[in-house]
C-alpha cells in the first residue's frame, strides 16, 4: 500500500474542497449583508439619531481639520456632522477611542453634540470589556449621565451633582467606567477646540490671564514672565521648569510668583504640570494643574481642595514629603488610593519649591 | 434504539457541561450572564448537530487515519458558516459572542461527540445525539449563566429581581465565580442524581 499516502491526501483534499466550496458560497450569500449591517452600526440612520435626536445622516468634514485633530489627539478616529432629514447640519459627532484603556483594551465610541453644544448621545461602537460587567458601561443608566451635559466641562468619577461633572461609576466596573469617561472627555476636549463655535470658555482655553492670576496669587492683576536671562538659567539646571513670572496687584507692585513646571516623578499616566502660585516668602498660595492624565475620580482627586490645603501658606520648606499623621510642616498625607498621583503632583510642588529657593529667595 | 432516551441521555445522564465536564472553556468564559449562556448553548447545538450529521454520513468515506483532520475541517465550516450567518442575521448576540464562536472549532465537546458516537453510528442516531448533548450543553450554560447573574448582577435574563437596595457580589460574575458556581452545581446535581439512583452494591 505505498499509495496509501497519496489516497488519504487526495481524500482530505476532497473534503476540504467541499468545505471550502460551501463557505465561498455562504459569503456569498452574507457578504454584503455582513457589510450593510455593519456600515448602519457605525454610520447609518439609526446611529445618527442615537447621537443627535433628529439625526438621520452624516457629512464628512473637511479633511484639513481632521488631519489637523490627528496630528493633536493620538486617540481620535473621525469626526462628521450630523444631518436631519432635510440634509441641514444639526450637530457634531466625534469618533474617538478612549485615551485611558479599559479591562480589555480600547474603547471605540462616538460622541455627539447638539446644536446647544450638549452631548446628546454616546455610542460605543467596539469593545471587549468583560461582559456581564464592563459591558455594563453601553446601558442607558451609566451613558444617559452625560446625556444633556454642556460640553464646557471634564468628567470624573465621583457622587456630586453630574452638573459639576461628577458621574457614577458602574458598580464593579470602575476600570470600564474610568475608559468610558476618558472617551467622552477626549471628545468634548476635540469638540470644544474644533466645533463649538461659540466656545467661550472651552477646556483648551486658559482660563481669563485676571482670573488666573488670582487664582495663584490672591490680589495679583496680572503675570509677568520674569527676565530672560533668568528664565534660561533656570531651564538649564532644571528640565523640568516650564515658566517663572512675577504676579503683579492693580498698582503694579509685585506680590508673588508664578511657577509652571512639570512633575520630576511620573505619576499613574505619566508627567504632570502644575501652575503654581507664591507669594514673596515662598510660601505657596494657589495650585493649578494645567496637565494632568491620571485616573479619572481616582488619580485626579489630587484636584480636591483638601489634597492642595496641605501646601499652601508654609514657608521655609524645603520639600514636602508623604508621611500621614505627621504633624511637621513638611510632612503631608497623599490621596487615599492614588500615592503615585499624589508623589507626582508632590514632586512637581517640590521642584517649585527648589526653584523658589534657588532663584528667588 | 430509543431516540428519546438518546436525547434524555445527553440531557441528563451524560450532561456534557455537569457530568462529562467537556467544553469547561466556554462553559466557564461565557456564562457571566444568562442570555450569553443561551446564545452560546444555541451556537454550540447548531455546529453539534451540523458535524454530527455529515460526519456519521461520511463515516464510512473518511478513512480512520484521517478522521481527526477530515473531523476538524467539518466543524470548522459549520463554525464559520454560523459565524457568517449571526453576524448578517443576529448583529447584536454576534457583537456580545463574537469573540466565542472561532473557539467552537476547539470545544472538545464537539470533536468528541464526532469521535466518540457520530463516527460510530447511523445519521439518525447521530442526529439525536448532537440534539441531545447541544441542549443539555445549553441546558448547563443558562443554568449557570442564570445563577451567575443573580448573585453577581441581582437580574436574571436582564430583568432586575431585587431592586436597588441589592449588593451584587460581584466576583460571580468575574472569572472566579465561575469555578465557584460550576463546581457548587456539579456537586448538587451529584447530590440530587445519587438520591435518584437506588443503591447498587459495588
Amino acid at each position: 500500500m505505498k499509495n496509501e499516502p497519496i489516497k488519504l491526501g487526495l481524500i482530505l483534499l476532497l473534503i476540504t474542497s467541499i468545505a471550502a466550496g460551501i463557505l465561498a458560497f455562504s459569503n456569498e450569500l452574507t457578504a454584503d449583508i455582513i457589510a450593510e449591517v455593519e456600515e448602519a452600526a457605525s454610520k447609518g440612520a439609526d446611529v445618527a439619531g442615537e447621537l443627535v435626536s433628529g439625526g438621520s445622516g452624516f457629512k464628512d468634514v473637511d479633511q484639513a481639520i481632521i488631519d489637523e485633530i490627528k496630528s493633536e489627539n493620538e486617540q481620535f478616529i473621525d469626526a462628521v456632522q450630523v444631518l436631519n432629514d432635510s440634509e441641514d447640519p444639526i450637530g457634531y459627532a466625534i469618533r474617538t477611542l478612549t485615551p485611558v484603556k479599559g479591562y480589555g483594551g480600547d474603547i471605540e465610541m462616538f460622541v455627539g453634540f447638539s446644536e446647544a453644544h450638549e452631548i446628546s448621545g454616546i455610542k460605543i461602537l467596539s469593545f471587549s470589556e468583560t461582559p456581564g460587567l464592563g459591558t455594563k458601561i453601553e446601558e442607558s443608566s451609566f451613558v444617559n449621565q452625560f446625556v444633556g451635559q454642556l460640553a464646557d466641562k471634564v468628567f470624573s468619577i465621583g457622587s456630586g451633582s453630574t452638573e459639576d461633572g461628577e458621574v457614577t461609576a458602574v458598580s464593579g466596573a470602575t476600570i470600564s467606567s474610568a475608559a468610558f469617561i476618558s472617551g467622552v472627555n477626549n471628545a468634548v476636549t476635540i469638540y470644544d477646540a474644533y466645533f463649538n463655535e461659540s466656545s467661550s470658555g472651552g477646556l483648551t482655553e486658559e482660563p481669563d490671564e485676571g482670573d488666573l492670576a488670582s487664582m495663584l496669587v490672591p490680589g495679583a492683576k496680572e503675570l509677568v514672565l520674569a527676565e530672560e536671562d533668568l528664565l534660561n538659567a533656570i531651564s538649564e539646571e532644571n528640565d523640568q521648569f516650564v515658566t517663572l513670572e512675577g504676579a503683579y496687584d492693580g498698582n503694579d507692585e509685585l506680590i508673588g510668583f508664578a511657577i509652571k513646571t512639570w512633575s520630576t516623578v511620573e505619576g499613574y499616566y505619566g508627567h504632570m504640570e502644575l501652575y503654581i502660585g507664591m507669594d514673596l516668602d515662598g510660601a505657596i498660595t494657589g495650585i493649578q494643574i494645567t496637565e494632568i492624565n491620571e485616573t479619572p475620580g481616582l488619580g485626579t482627586n489630587v484636584e480636591r481642595e483638601d489634597f492642595q490645603e496641605q501646601f499652601k501658606g508654609k514657608t521655609g520648606i524645603d520639600t514636602f514629603v508623604i508621611s500621614p499623621g505627621g504633624t511637621s510642616d513638611d510632612e503631608v498625607s497623599a490621596v487615599a488610593g492614588a500615592t503615585i498621583s499624589s508623589r507626582s503632583f508632590i514632586s512637581a510642588i517640590n521642584n517649585a519649591v527648589s526653584i523658589y529657593n534657588d532663584y528667588i529667595r | 434504539m430509543n431516540y428519546t432516551k438518546t436525547i434524555k441521555n445527553g440531557i441528563l445522564d451524560e450532561n456534557p457541561a455537569f457530568v462529562q465536564l467537556l467544553g469547561m472553556c466556554p462553559t466557564l468564559a461565557v456564562t457571566t450572564s444568562a442570555i450569553n449562556g443561551l446564545g452560546m448553548g444555541a451556537a454550540t447545538t447548531a455546529v453539534l448537530i451540523g458535524s454530527n450529521l455529515v460526519i456519521s454520513l461520511l463515516r464510512k468515506v473518511i478513512p480512520d487515519k484521517i478522521r481527526i483532520p477530515a473531523f476538524i475541517v467539518i466543524i470548522a465550516t459549520f463554525v464559520t458558516l454560523i459565524d457568517m450567518f449571526m453576524n448578517a442575521f443576529a448583529y447584536d448576540l454576534y457583537r456580545s459572542l463574537g469573540l466565542f464562536i472561532p473557539l467552537i472549532v476547539v470545544n472538545c465537546l464537539i470533536l468528541g461527540r464526532a469521535e466518540a458516537y457520530a463516527s460510530k453510528q447511523k445519521a439518525l442516531p447521530s442526529l439525536m445525539d448532537g440534539i441531545g448533548m447541544g441542549v443539555g450543553f445549553t441546558f448547563a450554560l443558562t443554568l449557570l449563566g442564570i445563577v451567575r447573574e443573580i448573585f453577581g448582577a441581582g437580574s436574571v435574563f436582564g430583568f432586575d429581581l431585587f431592586g436597588e437596595a441589592f449588593k451584587p457580589a460581584l466576583v460571580m460574575i468575574l472569572p472566579p465565580g465561575a469555578f465557584i458556581a460550576l463546581g457548587l452545581l456539579i456537586a448538587a446535581i451529584n447530590v440530587l442524581s445519587r438520591r435518584h439512583e437506588p443503591k447498587k452494591e459495588v
